[in-house]
């Protein structure tokens, strides 16, 4: 299980390629497109379920955060 | 060197940036730097180059000043997320007056390798502050 989550907005596809390369061969970091309004992979499903759990668990509204910025991090306890 | 030693050494580069202290920031940077803006053309190589580009940020935006807001380290990187700030001293004709105090948002992530930054690709969610500094 990764311990951080990058959620990266899909207004900014060119963060997402360079984060997902960077982290490729990190086992403690995962970076996914906020998919969460849109089409969802099932790969990913999993991923967005833990996103939500970790929200609430932080107290944060990430998809707000990705309305104003381009990335979001979610520490996975 | 540790992911908290890391830590330390990014917080200390924007402090370093922040204080506006060239050398200081440059102190932090291995020989073989290297230092891409993913809008901007060339990578920045070398810790005289980086002296130079950051000279001329300061030049400027001379108030220029980052506000970290996200910063986490694994294994030999930090992320770091952060708001950004400065007034241009921009001469250029194609800016209006309202143009000079500019904000900006992005990230940058850093490798470190024995304790010195050996690369940093920075993102800027715009090119409304770059712009200020490629017109020179």
């Amino acid at each position: 299980m990764a311990r951080y989550l990058f959620i990266v907005s899909l207004r900014h596809p060119t963060l997402y390629e360079f984060l997902l390369e960077r982290f490729s061969d990190d086992p403690n970091a995962q970076v996914i497109l906020d998919r969460r309004r849109g089409e969802r992979r099932q790969a990913e499903r999993s991923v967005v379920s833990e996103l939500r759990r970790a929200d609430r668990r932080q107290g944060r509204d990430v998809s707000e955060e990705l309305r104003r910025r381009s990335v979001a991090v979610v520490t996975v306890p | 060197m540790s992911e908290q030693d890391n830590l330390r050494i990014i917080h200390e580069a924007f402090a370093a940036w922040n204080a506006h202290d060239v050398d200081r920031y440059v102190a932090l940077l291995d020989e073989g730097y290297v230092e891409v803006t993913h809008t901007m053309q060339g990578p920045v190589r070398g810790r005289e180059a980086a002296r130079a580009a950051m000279r001329e940020y300061l030049r400027v935006l001379p108030d220029l000043h980052f506000e970290p807001d996200v910063m986490v380290s694994s294994g030999d990187q930090v992320f770091t997320r952060w708001q950004v700030t400065g007034t241009s001293r921009s001469e250029s004709t194609s800016f209006s007056r309202f143009d000079r105090r500019l904000e900006d948002f992005g990230c940058t992530l850093s490798k470190l390798e024995r304790g010195r930054i050996i690369h940093v690709w920075h993102y800027w969610e715009t090119d409304h502050m770059l712009r200020h500094v490629a017109t020179h």
